[in-house]
């Protein structure tokens, strides 16, 4: 039976149909979106009362939200209280809960006066001193003390400078090489080389009895050869160099 | 006040001065002349004084001992030095050098002696006396 159908095209198209399909759809839909009529309107004046009818509205809302119960502030306290005393036994029970020893303390005044305590209270200014006088005291004795301190400073300085030398030598050794031993020896004194001579321990030098200058200066008297001769006989080994 | 001040820090710093200085200028001079004269280093100077300290407080000892024994204080003089000689030669080697410090005492003495003898001559020559 289909065999027996004429092969023929049964539907035909326009020329270039669906070449311009999608132009002709957008131009019709195009078309038919303006209609002649405006879609919205607005009543007469209403830009005009817009102002108002706004003002009217947010004073109705503000109205409503802004009224109290009468004589809120009043009884405002009063309701605090009454809600506090409403918990107050459930804090007690609470604090009993978690230190009960501290809940236990009595709340009264432990300290108490002798009744007429402070009637009889009778206070003893010590009588007046002279003040001058005790600056004085005080001024003597800080100036002693600053002296005492700097005397001692300066003992302790001296001592320190001195004990910083050889225990065994009185003077360093560069002292000793740089000294000019003929000007130390003119600044000593007689006395002091008189006791020098009479303490040293050397062979042949007598302790000074104080009568050699009477000799000496008879000795003075002979000459310097009869001197040497002399020295020279003798066979003292103490006064051999 | 100030006064008071004053003079107890003078009189504190004179007392430690003094204190610090007694006999020391002597010995000053003394340790001067024994340098030179031996001829010491420092390094033997160091071990030197420790030593030759010792030998003059023995020599003093004897001394003091034998104050009216003149021949007793010799032979124990004698003997102290002979003692000594040993350890100053350790030091210082030269047996030179060793003497001198047996010596040097006496000429150290005999320096002083001679410049007391001076300051009376000129003394005497000052007062107008004919020398």
């Amino acid at each position: 039976m289909l065999v027996q159908i004429p092969r023929v095209k049964v539907y035909t198209l326009p020329e270039s149909y669906f070449s311009n399909v999608s132009v002709n759809v957008l131009t019709s839909i195009t078309l038919n979106a303006y209609s002649k009529q405006v879609p919205y309107a607005i009543p007469q004046g209403y830009f005009l009362s817009f102002a108002d009818v706004l003002l009217q509205k947010i004073n109705a809302l503000h109205n409503t939200a802004g009224t109290l119960p009468q004589q809120y502030f009043e009884c405002l306290p009063d309701k605090i209280l009454s809600r506090i005393k409403q918990e107050q036994n459930s804090i007690d029970d609470e604090l009993n809960e978690i230190a009960p020893l501290l809940n236990n303390i009595s709340k009264a005044n432990l300290y108490t006066l002798p009744s007429g305590y402070f009637e009889s209270l009778e206070v003893i200014v010590p009588r007046q001193t002279v003040p001058a006088k005790m600056i004085a005291m005080r001024k003597k004795f800080v100036q002693f003390a600053a002296a005492a301190g700097i005397a001692g400073a300066v003992v302790l300085g001296i001592l320190m400078l001195n004990s910083n030398k050889n225990i065994d030598v009185p003077i360093s050794y560069k002292e000793a090489v740089k000294m000019d031993i003929a000007t130390n020896v003119s600044s000593l004194s007689d006395e002091e080389i008189n006791t020098y001579l009479a303490e040293t321990p050397v062979i042949g030098y007598a302790i000074n009895n104080g009568a050699e200058i009477n000799i000496e200066e008879n000795i003075d008297a002979a000459s310097d050869e009869e001197i040497e001769q002399f020295l020279q006989e003798q066979p003292d080994l103490s006064n051999e160099i | 006040m100030k006064k008071i001040i004053l003079v107890l820090l003078i009189v504190c710093g004179l007392t430690a001065n003094s204190f610090a200085q007694k006999g020391e200028k002597m010995q000053a001079i003394k340790v001067a002349y024994i340098t030179r004269e031996v001829n010491l280093t420092e390094d033997e100077a160091q071990k030197f004084w420790p030593v030759y300290n010792k030998y003059f407080e023995e020599l003093k000892t004897a001394r003091d001992q034998n104050k009216a024994d003149e021949l007793a204080f010799e032979e124990k003089s004698l003997a102290i030095r002979k003692r000594y000689k040993a350890d100053f030669k350790k030091i210082l080697v030269d047996d030179a050098r060793v003497n001198t410090v047996f010596v040097v005492d006496r000429n150290f003495m005999e320096m002083l002696k001679n410049r007391l003898q001076d300051r009376k001559k000129n003394n005497r020559n000052k007062s107008g006396k004919p020398a």
